[in-house]
């Protein structure tokens, strides 16, 4: 028994090995498996970790020790390890550039490996519809297998965890495509490298070359600047009766509506809402927001700003305003996740906390939501849920955060207002509270914490000033807090404890 | 609340089979059951709820029965949700073929009580009414459940003790909190409405059971019945008042020591006063709470109540509507006396299941308009419809973030009759309407009125929380309107209490 199972192991192999080397795209070589281990802030207790993952993925050699792959990938990497297919050689790598925004990122190879190629690989331009493309993974034997998509479909769509569109071409792949950041080739160039998969369906969508080629670009020149926003919203312009309401000619199908501005960004103070925006760098865009592109095709016009334009840059728009056209220049500028009131942190970057009397006190983020699990919008509450959904990214003024009272750690200073949680809190120590500045400037001024506003209730907590001193040692040795707050948290760190 | 209750209304499934024939009645007669028996009825009902998706409507006629018991006066006491919604009642006594038409005196749905009426006075010869309890019974005590559960046609006696006697929430409105009895006796889908005896006398009516547990029912005990006869005792059912306070505990140093508490003192510090609740302009938010009519108020919110140790919201639940409360406070630092009356008006942003009330509606141009209620909260919460977010927000904190400011009511566009004038409006279903035509609403009337005036042609529809606003031209719509109208076969437009 055993013996049989062995020669039709050895068979499949065999056969396995000479398929790929039947059509072996030379750049096949350039084929990386990428393991990453991940280690983030525990949303929950943002003095310390929350466990440690692991993800797996390919990425392609773009140049000497440069490899290409996606954000999703690498995002809070501790740990990059980089297996050449067919060897059990681990190398290390390190995160050098990421982008959420294109759901791009660079890692750079810290060991050598000369079995690598080591010239710059070339971009293919863009792919047409029904473009034939190889796709390179490894099987489950580690053996480079490449495998034929057509691409089905150019689009924007969302490329990533921002709700950004990007330009990316949908593939039908013939086998299936296992994972992220596998290259996908045509004519030997890079087409671009896979996102999505449905294993099932064998559709892939790809990150296609023309938007590779802007980040390697704009990496090739720091500090990199990321791809323009216009920040604004906008609705399609299709009823006819709202089409009319607006004035806009009869006979005109043109025009996207203008819903709000982002505050800070270009549009903010140019653009208002009920403006039509006509044409966009002088594309005509349609009521869907469709417009046609010279390489693409029918194409959202997302692309006009984030495809053609850079950061620094204006666009020209010709907008429909109290029933007459003007000519509009808008500034371009990169987006930022942290513009926003509710920043989605996907790179867990906002551990600041404040955590005493038990309070813990820190910016809400999107990342914090979704750690309550699938259900997260009633565990958190029908209020933070709807802030997070229609205003998450229209702070007042720039800077703007909600600062949420997560939870409190219980303690005899704390009686009576231990079921409080995902609360906003409004004040501290009768300061109004805009983010976690505030609260650290409002505690420094009276030298502790001594009272908490919270928007549902119309009485403050109040704490007594000896009692906290003494209560806050005993949470932070109890609880195990490394410190009171994340400034102090950073102190700590630096020192090196 | 954490596990769902069932309420005990047996669906009219079981056959009648020639069995019932064979049983000799009236057998049971050692311990005094047989007088428990005279009085107890089963009541078959016929009812139709509304239909809240299609509110011009009702909803299909079904059959239930339930279980009556007859007390002095020729009453007949049984649950609300037993003759909730009733086309059709009648009576039957146990061992009598004949059924007797009976008609709802008074029902109490904040509190799953109902009093019936029986014409015939036919029905009553041969009745004994059964007597109510002179106390609860205390934990442990012996009791036993007469009704008509599923299982059989006739007669059922189940027995068991007192389980648990807590505060809790009476299924039947979903909101109302009541004291409860808890037996361990079986109480089965048919037993509702039906008594619970201690020592031959009533002292609950079963109600309710526990889905997820084993041997938990639930009685109405005496005190609750007791309110409900005397409010009804002059002749009208006002239902329980509300006092309308929130509540920190009285425990936090910190807070006692800015409040100015002396060590002596025990109380609660109000953190909220409900703008429907009778202690608005009496009460106000920062009071220290001290007693209420006599009884010391502890600084967890309880009093000791005849030997008990009770929230002191049980002591309101003897209150009736128009009586009062004194309270003790500390207001400022100072002691001082509070007269509270009961006087607190009808809240209509409390969504208590709704009952016996044809739900009010308002159709233009295929859009349904509807005040918010409990029945379209329901159907919302397991959907992924659109706005949802804004509708539970809106929903939960009316009061506590103020948006009921202004309103006497929220208005939700709650459903689309399709028609090419509103082909459009999907993305905006489920939004609570803030302006039509310009003008703010603040009730549903306001959307009728509001609808006679379009603007240069146009009617235009804000929700709350969309920057989108909807258009219909005014003309278009008006045509529409009845076309639509009849096309879905509505005979009313619209329905007004």
């Amino acid at each position: 028994m055993t013996r049989r199972l062995f020669t039709a192991a050895l068979l499949v192999a065999a056969l396995a090995s000479s398929a790929t080397a039947s059509n072996e795209n030379p750049n096949s070589k350039r084929l990386v498996e990428i393991s990453v281990t991940r280690h983030e802030t525990d949303p929950f207790l943002p003095w310390q970790k929350a466990r440690p993952g692991k993800r797996n993925g390919y990425g392609v050699v773009v140049r000497k020790n440069i490899i290409l792959t996606t954000e999703t990938l690498v995002r809070n990497s501790k740990v990059i390890e980089i297996n050449l297919p067919r060897s059990e050689k681990k190398l290390r790598g390190r995160s050098m550039l990421v982008d959420i925004q294109s759901n791009l990122a660079l890692i750079e190879l810290l060991d050598e490996a000369e079995t690598l190629p080591q010239a710059e690989l070339p971009l293919a331009d863009a792919l047409p519809m029904d473009a034939k493309t190889t796709i390179c993974q490894t099987d489950d034997t580690s053996a480079i297998q490449t495998c034929d998509g057509t691409v089905i479909q150019v689009s924007m769509s969302r490329v990533s965890s921002a709700s950004f569109l990007m330009l990316s071409c949908k593939l039908l792949t013939e086998p299936a495509v296992y994972n992220q950041g596998a290259p996908v080739f045509s004519d030997g160039k890079l087409a671009g490298i896979t996102i999505n998969h449905k294993r099932s369906d064998r559709e892939c969508l790809m990150i296609p070359a023309p938007v590779i080629r802007r980040f390697l670009n704009d990496a090739k020149e720091p500090p990199y600047s990321g791809f323009p926003s216009a920040g604004f919203y906008w609705a399609k312009l299709v009823d006819p009766a709202k089409r009319k309401f607006l004035g806009l000619p009869k006979d005109q199908e043109q025009g996207i509506e203008i819903l709000s501005t982002i505050p800070g960004s270009g549009s903010d103070e140019k653009l208002k809402p009920s403006d039509v925006i006509l044409s966009i760098d002088g594309s005509k865009v349609d009521s869907l927001g469709y417009y046609k592109d010279q390489t693409h095709g029918r194409l959202l016009f997302p692309y006009l700003i984030n495809g053609r334009r850079s950061a620094g840059e204006s666009i020209e728009m010709t907008v429909f305003r109290d029933k007459k056209e003007i000519e509009l220049t808008i500034p371009l500028s990169p987006w930022k996740d942290s513009m926003s009131l509710i920043p989605e942190d996907h790179e867990a970057q906002m551990n600041d906390y404040i955590a005493s009397g038990g309070l813990i006190m820190r910016e809400l983020s999107g990342r914090y939501l979704r750690a309550h699990g699938g259900d997260w919008e009633s565990r958190v509450g029908p209020r933070l849920a709807y802030y997070y959904e229609t205003i998450r990214s229209a702070p007042e003024q720039p800077g703007d955060r909600i600062v949420i009272l997560a939870g409190i750690l219980p303690d005899t200073v704390n009686i009576g207002y231990q079921h409080v949680r995902n609360e906003i809190v409004t004040h501290v120590n009768g300061n109004e509270i805009r983010n976690i500045q505030d609260v650290f400037d409002a505690v420094d001024k009276e030298g502790g914490l001594r009272t908490v506003k919270l928007k549902s209730l119309d009485i403050e907590l109040v704490f007594d000033a000896e009692e906290l001193e003494e209560a806050n040692e005993r949470i932070l040795s109890s609880y195990r807090i490394p410190a009171i707050d994340s400034r102090k948290l950073e102190e700590l760190e630096n020192k090196g404890f | 609340m954490r596990h769902s209750r069932s309420i005990l209304l047996a669906a009219l499934a079981l056959a009648c089979l020639a069995l019932q024939a064979c049983v000799t009645p009236g057998k049971v007669t050692a311990n005094g059951i047989d007088n428990a028996r005279l009085g107890v009825v089963k009541i078959h009902v016929s009812s139709q709820s509304e239909d809240y998706q299609m509110p011009w409507q009702s909803g299909r006629p079904r059959g239930g029965s339930g279980t009556g018991f007859l007390i002095e006066g020729k009453r007949i006491l049984s649950n609300a949700h037993v003759v909730s919604n009733a086309r059709f009642i009648q009576v039957q006594k146990d061992g009598d073929p004949k059924k007797y038409i009976a008609k709802v005196a008074f029902i109490a749905h904040d509190c799953d009580l109902a009093m019936l009426e029986v014409e015939d006075e036919l029905f009553f010869e041969g009745m004994k009414p059964v007597s109510l309890a002179s106390e609860i019974p205390s934990l442990n005590d012996d009791v036993y459940v007469v009704g008509y559960p599923m299982g059989g046609q006739r007669v059922s006696i189940t027995r068991g003790v007192v389980s648990r006697i807590d505060f809790d929430v009476y299924s039947h409105s979903g909101l109302d909190e009541h004291l409860v009895m808890q037996v361990d006796a079986a109480i089965n889908p048919g037993n509702s409405g039906g008594p619970i005896f201690y020592d031959g006398k009533v002292a609950a009516v079963a109600f309710q059971g526990l889905r997820s547990g084993d041997n938990i029912g639930y009685g109405i005990p005496l005190p609750v019945i007791e309110h409900f006869l005397k409010d009804v005792s002059d002749g009208k059912y006002n239902g329980y008042p509300e006092l309308g306070v929130d509540f920190i505990e009285g425990h936090n140093t910190g807070l006692r020591k800015a409040y100015k508490m002396d060590v002596e003192d025990s109380g609660i510090v109000v953190n909220y006063v409900d703008p429907y609740g009778s202690a608005k302009d009496r009460i106000k938010p920062g009071d220290i709470l001290l007693s209420i009519d006599g009884y010391n108020i502890e600084n967890d919110g309880s009093i000791a109540l005849d030997g008990n140790t009770v929230i002191f919201a049980e002591l309101m639940e003897r209150k009736q509507w128009g009586e009062a409360v004194d309270f003790r406070i500390m207001r400022e630092g100072a002691y001082t006396n509070v007269h509270v009356k009961f006087d607190n008006p009808a809240d209509p942003f409390m969504y208590r299941n709704v009952y016996d009330e044809k739900p009010e509606y308002f159709i233009m141009a295929g859009l349904v308009f509807a005040p918010v209620n409990r029945a379209l909260l329901y159907t919302v919460r397991h959907s992924s419809v659109p706005n949802r977010s804004q509708l539970f927000y809106f929903s939960n904190f009316a009061k506590i973030d103020d948006l009921a400011t202004g309103r006497e009511e929220f208005v939700v566009m709650m459903r689309r009759l399709s028609h090419a004038v509103n082909a459009y409006a999907d993305t905006f279903m489920n939004g609570i309407v803030s302006e039509v035509n310009g003008k703010k609403i603040s009730k549903l009337e306001d959307v009728k009125e509001a609808f006679t005036k379009p603007h240069e042609g146009f009617h235009t529809i804000k929700f709350e929380g969309i920057e989108d606003k909807l258009v219909m031209e005014a003309g278009r719509a008006d045509e529409a309107d009845s076309e639509i109208l009849s096309s879905y076969g509505i005979m009313k437009k619209e329905y007004f209490k």
